[in-house]
């Protein structure tokens, strides 16, 4: 008996799935676009400025805020991404009877969140880029520097940097998630 | 000899209590058979059959297909079997309800070939939405379908990566008398054309329809009733 050993077109499954559920697709990258707003200009203005960041972190309303701002969105986020894997549990029952193996599973809804999370990331940096050339002089004013072309590509980069750490943390959050729901007995999910 | 089963037995532990599901299983199961399994609710019909689809171990017990021992694969080569060898009929609708019905149908050959537009046949895929009528609906999604015409829909899913062993779990689940003689008639007429067939049902007369019918009563094979 031969086996054949095909691989997966994943990144046709994965575009398929990720526009599946339009609703929670959206709401998703809207989460996770605030949420790197919130996260991201936060820890630029260390990189940039880290007095001025310790100066605002010093003032315990402000402090407050900012934990809050990143539970909220954390924990909304990931809600929002255990919420879409259950949805899509008979999905993936139904693959995994088709004859998906457990990592094909694996991979593709660690794809679907890479990409979600790419997209996210993507329209964020462009919006951040357009914010900081319209609020160059204020952001430069806040600072207490004068503007020049280097603070603006400063600015860039540090949000840059800020946007890979925070992917790397999305991505080890989401592949015990991923394997957590492809380990689920497929039969048992589509059978009840 | 198309699958053999010797002394299958399974067991679940729940608790301190170990519950004998199935109690040493003998069968053979002929290339081109038409098998079904009938016994009343927690007999172990649909215990026997998920062992069969590779979705569940065996305690302990034989299990061979074309010759080659089952029993001891791993989940990656259990799943190539699936992916070439089993087809599988669900009781409960399942469906993706984004996709129309012709994606719902070739979704299970992305494991198996390139969806880019070239790889798996297309042809093939055709001729069987013709054969189950369903050539008229290829573009609705599955909602707008009717009992029938899903079951039907989920009929071709499993027959679309040309299987040479179709699993159904009580095929005709809540459809109608009408719908359910169709569904049986085409299940006949798969099987003529030399796929094997095992069902699960606890419907008599749907059951008399198959070649080969055996009761299966306490986790045993209680008799062969044709």
């Amino acid at each position: 008996m031969e086996l054949r050993t095909d691989k997966i077109n994943l990144f046709w499954l994965s575009r398929k799935g990720l526009f599946r559920f339009k609703t929670w697709f959206v709401l998703k990258v809207v989460v996770l676009f605030l949420w790197g707003f919130v996260i991201l200009n936060s820890y630029s203005l260390y990189l940039s400025q880290p007095r001025l960041f310790q100066a605002s972190i010093s003032n315990k309303f402000m402090f407050f805020l900012f934990l809050l701002l990143n539970f909220i969105f954390f924990v909304f986020f990931m809600a929002l991404t255990i919420l879409t894997f259950k949805l899509r549990q008979v999905e993936f029952g139904l693959y995994r009877c088709s004859g998906a193996t457990r990592r094909e599973i694996i991979t593709l809804m660690f794809n679907e969140s890479l990409m979600l999370t790419l997209i996210s990331f993507g329209l964020l940096f462009f919006f951040e880029i357009i914010f900081i050339y319209f609020f160059r002089l204020e952001i430069a004013g806040l600072f207490k520097v004068s503007y020049d072309l280097r603070f603006t590509l400063g600015m860039a980069k540090n949000f840059l940097l800020s946007l890979v750490l925070v992917f790397i943390l999305l991505m080890v959050c989401y592949f015990p998630l991923a394997v957590y729901y492809s380990c689920k007995d497929p039969y048992e999910i589509v059978r009840y | 000899m198309f699958f053999r089963l010797i002394d299958i037995k399974k067991s679940y532990q729940g608790g301190s209590q170990k519950t004998l599901v199935l109690k040493g299983i003998n069968l053979d199961i002929n290339e081109g058979s038409f098998i079904s399994f009938v016994g009343a609710s927690g007999a172990g019909k649909s215990t026997l059959l998920l062992i069969l689809a590779g979705l569940l171990r065996p305690t302990s017990g034989e299990l061979y297909f074309d010759s080659k021992k089952l029993t001891r694969l791993s989940d990656k080569e259990w799943s190539f079997i699936r992916k070439q060898y089993i087809g599988i009929i669900f009781q409960k609708k399942i469906f993706i309800p984004h996709l129309k019905v012709y994606e719902n149908i070739i979704t299970p050959l992305s494991f198996i070939t390139d969806l880019s537009g070239r790889g798996f046949d297309d042809g093939r895929v055709e001729d069987l939405m013709e054969t189950f009528d369903l050539k008229a609906h290829r573009n609705k999604y599955p909602e707008e379908l009717s009992g029938g015409e899903l079951q039907r829909m989920m009929i071709v899913r499993s027959l679309v990566t040309g299987p040479k062993i179709l699993l159904a779990d009580e095929p005709t689940g809540d459809l109608d008398l009408e719908n359910s003689k169709e569904i049986i008639h085409i299940l006949k007429k798969i099987n003529k054309k030399g796929l094997t067939i095992v069902m699960v049902t606890h419907n008599k007369e749907l059951a008399l329809q198959a070649r080969n019918i055996y009761r299966i009563d306490k986790g045993e094979i209680a008799k062969l009733i044709k």
